[in-house]
């Protein structure tokens, strides 16, 4: 059946929009991770997809379900991508707008479409095959759901000076050498590469099904309220708030929440609440998850301590907080009896143990008989340096000079800084100084062209001992430098 | 900013891209081209078509053995030149005869991607 030609029409005017919103949203989250860039990009590709078999244009559709595809890797990875990666979403893109321009059923001309669906399929399988397709419309954290081996954090930090050092090397490379040095980069880069993921309400839905399951398993009611906001973290830290507010919701039903028949009696609302709320404050992350259940029953804590061997003098001076600290160390239970529900213990030493190892802390407050606040609070590293874009002459990169340097007019008594020279790269000689002040320290720097302002999305973090690390700029690798550590300062 | 026939050259820092010969027309480029220099880019390849379509070129070579690196976004400068191409009158469209460096592996990952998009107006000198 022929469609009448002004669907067609404006079928054609609309992809193209969608494809520049697509084109805008895929350039901004290889900036930095943004849930709504995020979600806009999947939404309107699988609307685009949806719209073209709709109308016909069975390549469009074709070539939208490889991008998905594409982009459920990329999302999983926190789109931290490599360049083969970045060019073939754009090339799918490309793809649609000429697509889009075509007459349907109308000769494709040179348009090698099978062959592109191919090199996509390779692309996608050598980017972490392992990673399930998921349709949650969430970021993921890949280690747990690719099930790629956790680099532990000791082994990252020995690595991440030495993927600075081969960063540095494959940037200044030509010819074989760097094509050589590529791959080391990558490996590594794709080793201990930050994960970037998001904690907001979208990542944590599952918890919501999750409690009411459980509650209706158990005869209770259970109302669960979200109030969070949005926030950019690694894949470490989205993994602790996974486990431990998944913990704590089944914690709450289980332990919290009184049956109904409790509740009416105790004159409470039928159905139990319980919210997570929190977002960002200062550098940390702080969720908390309350319920209008029964509280700790301060008393049978005490008594459990007792029975553990720690004398009555002593447990009748622990405060509040000291039991706290008690009811989540392993094998402390309240319970008589392990539940199938959650076992004795209640995995409380676990949801410590994953906040704590982040350096971060587990806290609560109760009130018995009105319920108990449990609070997380995890440490969250910047993922973005601000500054100042520079190109060194004799580096082939770009450097990053983060914010507190000032640009300010070259003076002849600056300290010029040399980095092609200090990096042992090469030379910097014939570049023009570009000069910048920090307190008292001024700097003059040979560069190429003229600094801009700028930020980078961190991408491999180094300790502040090491001289720098790698960031992205604009979709480029470039290097962050430490000009104090540089400077043995 | 230097030109030849009409086009002008891109000489970002780092990245080189200059029309060296009109007859026939050969585009050399050197260096490394990033997303900064994506905009400059395009405007020479527009300028370098009209004037292979004002010629009625057959071929126009692009000389990319001396380049070390380009993105994705200033990889779509070609995208660009081969849809403007595919606009062109079948018989007025022209080829784009690409010299890589053998020993640049990204090189010709890219060209194999970039030849899908219209195989008949691609070549790779061997």
């Amino acid at each position: 059946m022929d469609l009448p030609e002004h669907l067609v029409e404006q079928f054609r005017a609309v992809a193209q929009e969608r494809v520049a919103r697509i084109e805008a949203a895929w350039a901004q989250v290889l900036v930095a991770v943004d849930d709504d860039a995020s979600n806009q990009l999947h939404r309107e590709v699988h609307t685009l997809k949806g719209e073209s078999r709709m109308l016909g244009f069975t390549d469009i559709h074709l070539v939208c379900h490889k991008l998905e595809d594409l982009l459920e890797v990329a999302r999983a990875r926190g789109y931290a991508v490599d360049d083969d990666f970045d060019l073939s979403v754009n090339m799918a893109l490309r793809f649609m707008t000429m697509l889009a321009r075509k007459k349907i059923g109308s000769h494709l001309g040179g348009i090698d479409l099978p062959g592109f669906i191919r090199q996509i399929d390779q692309v996608l399988s050598e980017s972490r095959p392992e990673v399930s397709r998921t349709r949650s419309g969430n970021l993921v954290a890949v280690n747990r759901i690719s099930g790629a081996p956790v680099v532990p954090s000791a082994l990252r930090e020995k690595l991440a000076p030495i993927a600075l050092d081969t960063f540095i090397e494959y940037a200044s490379a030509l010819g074989a050498r760097r094509d050589r040095l590529r791959g080391s980069w990558f490996a590594l880069r794709e080793m201990i590469g930050l994960q970037r993921a998001i904690v907001g309400p979208a990542q944590l839905l599952k918890l919501k099904s999750n409690a009411h399951a459980l509650a209706k398993e158990l005869g209770k009611q259970v109302e669960v309220s979200f109030a969070l906001a949005s926030v950019e973290v690694t894949a470490e830290v989205l993994s602790a708030v996974d486990v431990a507010t998944l913990h704590l919701a089944r914690n709450a039903v289980d332990h919290g929440i009184e049956t109904t028949a409790e509740r009416i009696a105790a004159s409470k609302p039928a159905s139990g609440k319980i919210s997570l709320r929190g977002g960002l404050r200062g550098d940390r992350l702080v969720l908390e998850l309350e319920d209008d259940g029964r509280g700790i029953q301060w008393d049978r804590v005490r008594a459990r301590a007792v029975e553990l061997g720690i004398s009555r003098t002593a447990v009748d001076a622990l405060d509040h907080d000291r039991l706290i600290e008690l009811l989540c160390q392993p094998g402390f239970s309240t319970r008589t009896e392990a539940t199938d529900i959650s076992g004795r213990g209640v995995g409380l030493d676990a949801v410590r143990g994953a906040v704590v190892e982040l350096g971060g802390t587990l806290t609560a407050t109760s009130v018995e008989g009105s319920g108990t606040t449990w609070k997380v609070s995890i440490p969250v590293p910047s993922l973005t340096v601000h500054g100042h874009v520079i190109r060194p002459a004799g580096c082939g990169f770009s450097v990053l000079l983060d914010a507190r340097w000032i640009p300010t007019p070259h003076h002849p008594d600056d300290r010029v800084l040399d980095l092609a020279a200090e990096l042992g790269i090469g030379t910097g000689a014939s570049g023009e100084l570009l000069a910048f002040e920090r307190g008292d320290l001024r700097i003059a720097v040979p560069c190429e062209r003229a600094a801009i302002a700028g930020q980078g999305r961190r991408l491999i973090a180094t300790p502040p001992s090491s001289i720098g690390e790698v960031v992205v700029i604009d979709s480029v690798e470039a290097l962050l430098i430490r000009v104090e550590r540089l400077l043995a300062l | 900013m230097s030109e030849w026939g009409g086009v002008p050259a891109v000489r970002e820092s780092g990245f080189a891209a200059e029309v060296t010969s009109v007859e026939p027309l050969v585009l050399v480029m050197r260096g490394n081209a990033d997303a900064t220099v994506e905009t400059a880019l395009g405007e020479l390849v527009e300028q370098l078509h009209r004037l292979a379509a004002a010629q009625h070129a057959r071929v126009v070579r692009v000389d990319l053995s001396q380049v070390e690196f380009m993105n994705a976004s200033s990889l779509n400068a070609f995208t660009l030149w081969l849809t403007l191409i595919e606009e062109l009158p079948a018989a007025d469209r022209y080829v784009l005869r690409f010299t890589l460096d053998p020993k640049r592996l990204w090189q010709h990952r890219s060209l194999r991607t970039l030849s899908c998009f219209a195989s008949e107006l691609v070549e790779v000198e061997p």
